[in-house]
């Protein structure tokens, strides 16, 4: 069974962030709605309304009859808690082909996440990943959490002055700043070779905390389609040039690619956060399928979604 | 280096394109804004070194590529110096000698003299005129030639590079003799000369040539310096004692340099293997000898020759030298005694038998077997190689039967006479079938004897191994002075007489009868009417009729003939041929001895161009060979040739040649043709392009996957 989710061009049709990032969970919940997914705690916790979205097969259909209005079982690990999205600014998230930049496809996935989250009572906050880490909004469950949240991400601007080494360093402040026992989304490009990187998203790993990292890379990032004599520039590396045959090079810088996603693959096996690279050409909505999926895999995992033409 | 159309090489700015196109590029890269530039960075450091190498070498190979297009279609040319006469270059007609003995395989910088001259066999016919009618021959007369005047240079060209090298040593005046004949035979009115190509080596030059007053000749000398060279020029084998338990070889080696060269090893080897060894120190310009023993337990008898063989050297033609190794004749004999005594000394056979138990062991493996006359009939003949009538009177007509199978398969049959013999009776008997020549009667002298010289031995026409059972001084006066009393007349009827006595009586007579052979010893073999037994050359003559009886010659062949000798073969009568191995394997057919004379004088082997050992086989009734293993012959390169001395030069001397070698200027030119050379050089350059281009790293980086998966 196939899940049409939209893809980055029509989300970048749709006018605010607030209607993109609906747009988007609705997307996720139709996904959810026809997985397999059971959930992976079967501790009762408590009831909750029932609200568009809910897997079915967990309403309670005793309570229903008792109280007449449906009631949803929900188990220990999808009780309330604070979550923490980390975007990264940096201006190498300023970059992208089509109508989404990365910062663009980060920032609705983000306030997708913040929907989903919010929708289930957990307590959600905001920092951007810069020069240093800033939070923008504090991890709360207030009424006006989501739109506090939207605005922060709507104004979400690069930080010109943040260089590849900084990203390193701002996630290592992250770490500090991060409740324990929360779960933290980062959402980057990742772009920094050093071995700091893998480090500090270790250690943004330790405290009771879960932490899934999103890499957004642009297609041309991904796949490197030049060819001919370039001047090749970058807004991170101010003044720095590379002249060269493009295609001379693309099977060393692939390899680079290669080489950093696996550090971080490996560092996410051993300390055990959730690592997902995507390319900004797919839907947002089948990013966060996958890590759902890849959450609960007693559950299975979601259908693949189909990206709508 | 010259060009046909010069105006083409404007076409070399071509090879400025790839450069301005490069440079060009380099000018005007696309910006690009690329956030993954810090990781491309790291990957422009590592393949930085190797891209640039390529994309240099890619420039320079284009570069190159456009340039060789314009030099190849300008038609590129040169003019190359040859080391031939420039008189060459004239309108003439000439006979071009080329020298093929055995010295021109002399070895200098890896290349022999030879094949130097082929060179210049090649760059004369590129430098005479195509109107210039040319012949080619060689000094030995051997292969392949053009003897006439030809103006075909393609079948020049071709025989000449089939030409070879020979083993044989030859007369200058021989081969300018000939190459005077062809021009003669030439057109009138053309300048004539004669170009022979030559080392100078002083062997095979007489002291002047003369050559018709309008011939001119140029000698183009290839050996140009000093030959420097040891050769192995002489192998013979000694004579041993019969005890002896050695094989003696005296090997004789000259040293044909300037200097005192101490301590040659000299080898000699049989099948591949080192038997003995020896050292021989040698003065410049002479020639030493040096006698090696080999242990008899060394040999094998499946060896039919021996090696003398010295140190590799720039003519190793003359470094090894052959020699039939003599191995020991194998003869069983059968005595009968026709005159048995019980006093042993007055017996028949008695001193016959003991010079032959004395002969056992020299160079002999002889066994002897003793019945007496009438026991014949009983007597295993099938076992023998050798039958002896010793004075039997009378023989039943059943033995003569078995005799004569006897003789036809290959036997030997030696007969004596004595007083019981009747001519008449052995004329009947044995006459027709066995007997070489009829017994007219016996001369008898009585006490006296046969009258003065009458009685005396003579040498004169005596077959070679009964001249050489009298080689030694002492047994050659013994038998000289031997005297004779009574003997047989015999009419030889033909058959062949081995020894006669002074008088001119023969004394041995040999009849061929199938593959065997009759001996008639017309005097008695005891000292009843000779007394040659009770003198020294009774031993080796005794030895001498036994071998010649089995077949075997002198019982240790020792024959040697010069490369393109000719060799005396010995077929039987009743032989289907001969066949001779030579050392290359090569087997040559010798037809069957058709007449009697043929049996006689055996048949003439003469294909002998290859040093080494040959082997001879007879073919028998059923067409199966059989080793002649005493007809085994050697054949040895020339020994003047490994005597390199140059030709002195004696500009004073008419017909000098080396005077002739220095007159004329070596500096002919002829014009080559490159651009098949640069049309090469053109795809070689397009095929290096394309595997510097995408197409190798492609391939290299499709390969790395493909192993990975």
């Amino acid at each position: 069974m196939t899940v049409e989710l939209l893809p980055p061009d029509e989300i970048a049709r749709l006018e605010g962030l607030s209607v993109r990032a609906r747009a988007v969970t609705e997307g996720v919940f139709s996904g959810m709605h026809r997985s397999v997914h059971r959930g992976a705690s079967r501790d009762f916790s408590d009831h909750k309304e029932y609200s568009p979205g809910d897997d079915i097969r967990n309403l309670d259909w005793k309570a229903y009859a008792r109280f007449d209005r449906p009631l949803i079982r929900r188990y220990e690990s999808e009780t309330e808690r604070g979550a923490l999205i980390l975007l990264d600014v940096s201006p190498s998230m300023d970059f992208g082909e089509g109508a989404l930049t990365k910062l663009d496809f980060a920032r609705v996935t983000a306030a997708a996440l913040a929907f989903i989250l919010l929708g289930q009572r957990d307590r959600v906050g905001l920092a951007l990943l810069g020069v240093a880490c800033r939070s923008a909004v504090p991890i709360r469950a207030r009424g006006d959490q989501l739109a506090a949240l939207l605005a922060s991400l709507d104004q979400a601007r690069p930080d010109t002055g943040a260089s590849p080494a900084a990203l390193a360093e701002s996630l290592a402040e992250a770490a500090d700043q991060a409740p324990r026992r929360s779960l933290v989304i980062v959402l980057s490009d990742l772009l920094d070779p050093r071995p700091e990187l893998p480090g500090a998203l270790r250690r943004l790993a330790t405290a009771g905390r879960e932490v899934v990292v999103f890499q957004l890379l642009s297609p041309s990032e991904e796949r490197f389609p030049y060819d001919g004599h370039r001047k090749f520039l970058s807004d991170e590396l101010p003044g720095v040039e590379l002249t060269v045959d493009a295609r001379a090079v693309r099977r060393g810088y692939l390899e680079a690619l290669a080489s950093l996603r696996a550090d971080v693959s490996r560092a996410a096996t051993e300390t055990g956060f959730t690592f997902l690279s995507r390319a900004t050409s797919e839907a947002p909505a089948g990013l966060i399928l996958d890590w759902i999926g890849m959450r609960h895999p007693g559950g299975g995992r979601a259908p693949r979604p189909r990206v709508r033409s | 280096m010259g060009f046909a159309t010069p105006a083409l090489l404007a076409g070399l700015a071509g090879a400025l394109i790839p450069l301005v196109v490069h440079l060009l590029r380099m000018r005007r890269p696309r910006p690009t804004s690329f956030p993954g530039l810090v990781l491309l960075l790291g990957a422009q450091r590592r393949h930085a070194r190797r891209r640039r190498l390529r994309d240099l070498l890619l420039l320079v190979v284009r570069m190159a590529l456009v340039a060789a297009v314009a030099l190849t279609l300008a038609g590129p040319h040169c003019s190359q110096p040859v080391r031939v006469p420039e008189t060459a270059g004239r309108d003439q007609a000439a006979v071009i000698l080329v020298d093929d003995t055995l010295s021109m395989r002399y070895r200098r910088g890896g290349r022999t003299l030879f094949a130097i001259a082929l060179d210049r066999v090649r760059a004369l016919l590129d430098v005479l005129p195509a109107t210039a009618p040319v012949g080619l021959v060689t000094l030995t007369d051997m292969g392949r030639q053009v003897p006439e005047l030809s103006l075909d240079r393609d079948r020049l060209r071709r025989i000449a590079a089939g030409l070879r090298p020979t083993w044989r040593a030859a007369l200058a005046t021989d081969g300018l003799e000939r190459a005077q004949v062809l021009l003669r035979e030439g057109p009138a009115g053309k300048p004539r000369a004669v170009y022979f190509i030559t080392d100078l080596t002083r062997a095979g030059f007489p002291a002047g040539v003369t050559l018709d007053p309008d011939v001119t000749l140029e000698v183009i000398d290839v050996g140009r310096q000093a030959l420097p060279n040891l050769g192995v020029v002489d192998v013979q084998r000694l004579p041993t004692g019969g005890a002896s338990k050695h094989r003696a070889f005296q090997v004789r080696v000259r040293n044909a340099t300037d200097r005192l060269v101490e301590g040659v090893e000299v080898d000699l080897r049989a099948g591949g293997k080192v038997l003995a060894e020896g050292r021989v120190d040698l003065a410049p310009h002479t020639a030493g000898e040096v006698t090696i023993k080999v242990p008899l337990k060394s040999l094998s008898d499946s060896q039919r020759f021996v090696v003398a063989a010295i140190a590799g050297d720039s003519l190793g033609a003359d470094d090894t030298r052959v020699v039939a190794r003599g191995r020991s004749a194998r003869v069983r004999v059968l005595l009968v005694d026709g005159d048995p005594r019980e006093t042993r000394h007055d017996d028949e056979i008695f001193y016959l038998e003991a010079a032959l138990r004395a002969l056992v062991g020299d160079r002999l493996r002889l066994s002897v077997q003793v019945v007496a006359g009438g026991d014949l009939q009983s007597a295993p003949l099938d076992a023998q190689d050798v039958v002896i009538l010793a004075h039997v009177a009378t023989l039943q007509r059943a033995v003569v039967r078995s005799l004569t199978k006897f003789v036809r398969r290959g036997g030997g049959l030696l007969v004596t006479l004595g007083s019981q013999v009747s001519p008449g009776y052995y004329n009947q008997v044995l006459g027709s079938a066995l007997l070489p020549g009829r017994l007219r009667s016996i001369r008898a002298g009585g006490i006296s004897g046969v009258s003065g010289r009458d009685g005396r031995f003579s040498l004169a026409g005596a077959s070679s191994a009964l001249a050489r059972a009298a080689a030694d001084p002492a047994t050659r006066k013994a038998l000289l002075t031997s005297r004779v009393h009574s003997h047989g007349l015999v009419d030889p009827q033909g058959h062949q007489v081995l020894l006669r006595l002074l008088g001119g009586a023969p004394l041995l007579v040999e009849r061929r009868i199938g593959r065997g052979r009759v001996l008639l010893w017309t005097t008695s073999i005891d000292r009843d009417w000779t007394d040659l037994p009770l003198r020294p050359a009774y031993l080796p003559m005794v030895r001498a009729l036994v071998l010649r009886a089995s077949g075997q010659g002198d019982g240790a062949s020792t024959r040697q003939v010069q490369v393109g000798g000719a060799v005396t073969l010995s077929p039987a009568a009743g032989d289907r041929g001969l066949v001779v191995r030579d050392p290359g394997g090569r087997l040559h057919r010798l037809g069957p001895a058709t007449s009697g004379a043929a049996a006689k004088t055996g048949v003439i082997f003469n294909q002998t161009d290859l040093p080494g050992g040959y082997q001879v086989f007879s073919v028998g009734p059923a067409g199966d060979l059989v080793e002649q293993v005493a007809a085994a012959f050697a054949v040895v390169p020339p020994a003047s040739e490994s005597d390199l001395r140059r030709l002195a030069k004696a500009p004073d001397q008419p017909g000098n040649l080396a005077a002739a070698a220095g007159r004329g200027r070596l500096t002919a030119t002829i014009r080559r043709d490159l651009a098949v050379y640069f049309a090469l050089l053109c795809l070689l350059l397009l095929l290096a392009e394309s595997l510097l281009a995408a197409r190798f790293g492609q391939w290299r980086h499709r390969l790395r996957t493909s192993r990975r998966e």
